[in-house]
């Protein structure tokens, strides 16, 4: 598989790389993140995905592009159903809406809570639910999970969990309208039933950490952050639910496309057009996955700023845990974009990575209109974080995506052999990292050098186009899944 | 059971490699993997049941089939004594096993979220034993 630069940052895989390439692909890297993504057969997948019907553009890789299943982590690919364009459920992957929601506050590491981290970090493992099989912080009923998955972030804020202005930061205003929860199984409804407001496991996470540098002051501003801020972030998804969904639809759709004459070459790339009925049902229960995801976090949050009161004794609202944004970094929704001088209706799949539209762009609140979406990058347990914006060029250049987190480097497997996990808190430890674990054998699994170097993958976006550095965010205390 | 696994390297996820004399035995290991990686894994403990799955083909039917065990430990928060696969074909499975309230143990799992048809493969050798892969979604 070889790759050609096309400029800086920019690496295209010809079309005829693998059979059947309907466009080409593009790789946004520097010249090491392309050489290994093309070692890693990450660039294989990007080159699979170019053969799927519809495809308009290129299949694209954000910078940290990894090898995946099906999909490369890190792919973008836009159809266009006017010309027999296609949804791919292993496109959106299984934890559907995946995302990353970011708190801001008033509070000063030095001033508010570096003599308080320990606690901080103790009451966080304490009150947000984690690991395999426990309860979220709201059980529901039937009804409850259907009006979850109809109405988002809207179903909590119902019960008085979380604040009113906390939609109008979360993309899509915190709930996908087009979700049809009956396309939803019962296996979905009675996984997700008991489990919203938990983060899960593997590497979702909770974490406090203080802006370090702001690389942007305007776009810094209207985000409200500062140097010597204690934020707090989220990691998780839709938990059992969307897992389920895209069990369920990979199922459908591996049983109806053969009859449809699609041929793809992965398996896990099964897909059909936007327009059959098997897509339309997919749409509507993984829409109602992610409102689920949305709603998952907003509980979350509750449980950071219930946390935050209890350590520092000021109600949540009097130190300023306003949400700077949620987006997600696995979905596929249908957008508006130009293509060749033409506007067109494309179904846009992002499977680790993120919508980062640029400023002016009507689906974004009034306050971020003027300077872009933010995107919020989290680096691996123990490196640093970033804050990211969308820029006008990302709509040509990627259908407005970019980045989603470090991408990893090293298997699960390779990364238990370097480090143990309590040998990893130390390190951690050491380094001014308070963290809480609720598996210590895994958590080298999670380890900072599994991953790539979180600050080259923002570093390459910016270089490329796709979005440009607001802030950069350091550890101080983590609680894992 | 007397199939094997071995792990698979993948940069983000996990795979089984599977061998064994008969598709059964395949079957059994890949539970027993699975169970292993979710650290839900307690031979010999729990009440029997019986569970039929059911796919378009032979791969797909171990994908369906992980899945199941999937479903179980997440919707009904067991852990895992044993599988037996009864009957198996291109198409259906059934099987009897072994599973136990979780109770309050906190399991050291990988958090496994699906089985994948990524690389996915099921097939016999020129001996006569059986091999299959599978990817796991971590």
């Amino acid at each position: 598989m070889k790759l050609e630069q096309v400029e800086p940052f920019v690496w295209r895989v010809p079309v005829g790389s693998v059979p059947g390439m309907r466009v080409p692909g593009i790789v946004f890297a520097t010249e090491e993140m392309a050489t290994k993504a093309v070692e890693d057969r990450a660039v294989e997948q990007v080159a699979n995905v170019a053969t799927l019907p519809g495809i308009v553009g290129a299949s694209y890789a954000m910078p940290d592009i990894h090898w995946g299943y099906g999909f490369p982590i890190g792919g973008v690919a836009a159809t266009d159903p006017e010309d027999g364009g296609v949804i791919s459920p292993g496109g959106v992957g299984f934890d559907i809406a995946c995302g990353v929601r970011l708190l801001r506050s008033e509070l000063e590491w030095d001033r508010d809570v570096r003599e308080r981290i320990g606690e901080l970090v103790h009451t966080l493992g304490q009150r947000v639910p984690r690991g395999v099989g426990t309860k979220g912080r709201m059980r529901l009923s039937r009804g409850e999970m259907e009006k979850v998955l109809r109405d988002g972030v809207r179903f909590p804020l119902s019960r008085g969990v979380g604040w009113e202005e906390d939609a109008e930061f979360c993309e899509d205003f915190g709930v996908l309208e087009e979700a049809r929860p009956e396309h939803v199984s019962d296996r979905a409804v009675e996984r997700g039933a008991p489990q919203l407001g938990s983060l899960g496991a593997g590497n979702h996470f909770v974490e406090v950490q203080v802006v370090e540098e702001v690389f942007e002051q305007h776009p810094a501003n209207a985000m409200g952050l500062f140097p010597g801020q204690v934020c707090v972030m989220i990691h998780s998804g839709s938990r059992g639910i969307g897992h389920q969904t895209c069990t369920d639809f990979l199922k459908v759709v591996n049983e109806v496309m053969p009859g449809l004459g699609i041929e793809v070459p992965d398996r896990q790339l099964a897909c059909v057009p936007v327009e059959h009925e098997a897509a339309q049902a997919y749409f509507g229960a993984m829409f109602a996955a992610a409102n689920y995801a949305r709603a998952n976090r907003h509980v979350l949050a509750d449980a950071v700023r219930d946390s935050v009161e209890r350590v520092v004794g000021r109600s949540a609202r009097d130190l300023g845990l306003f949400l700077v944004y949620d987006v997600a970094h696995n979905l596929a929704k249908m957008e508006e974009h130009e293509v060749d001088g033409r506007r067109r209706t494309l179904c846009v799949h992002r499977k680790g990575a993120t919508r980062a539209f640029g400023p002016g762009h009507p689906e974004l609140p009034d306050r971020y209109r003027p300077i872009g979406q933010p995107v919020t990058i989290p680096g691996s347990m123990g490196t640093a974080s970033y804050v990211l914006v969308g820029t006008p060029e990302a709509a040509g250049r990627s259908f407005a995506s970019t980045c989603h987190g470090a991408g990893r480097a090293m298997s699960r497997t390779r990364a238990k052999k370097v480090m143990s996990g309590p040998e990893l808190r130390n390190s951690l430890e050491e380094r001014g990292i308070t963290v809480a674990a609720s598996q210590w054998r895994l958590l080298a699994e999670e380890a900072p050098y599994a991953y790539k170097d979180v600050s080259q993958v923002v570093d390459a976006c910016e270089g490329a186009g796709l979005s440009r550095k607001v802030a950069r965010l350091r550890p101080v205390g983590v609680v894992k899944g | 059971m007397t199939g094997r696994f071995e792990i698979l390297e993948h940069t983000a996820d996990i795979g089984l490699r599977l061998t064994a004399r008969t598709p059964g035995e395949i079957f059994e290991a890949a539970a027993e993997g699975l169970a292993i990686l979710q650290g839900a894994w307690f031979p010999g403990e729990g009440v029997e049941r019986e569970v039929e799955v059911a796919a378009g083909d032979r791969e797909a039917l171990l994908v369906a089939w992980l899945d199941e065990v999937l479903y179980l430990q997440d919707a009904e928060d067991v852990v895992f004594g044993g599988f037996h696969v009864e009957e198996e074909g291109d198409r259906r499975l059934r099987a009897r096993m072994l599973t136990a309230p979780r109770g309050d143990r906190g399991l050291e799992a990988a958090g496994v979220k699906a089985a994948t048809y990524h690389r996915l493969r099921f097939a016999q050798d020129p001996n006569g034993r059986w091999s299959a892969d599978v990817y796991l979604d971590v």
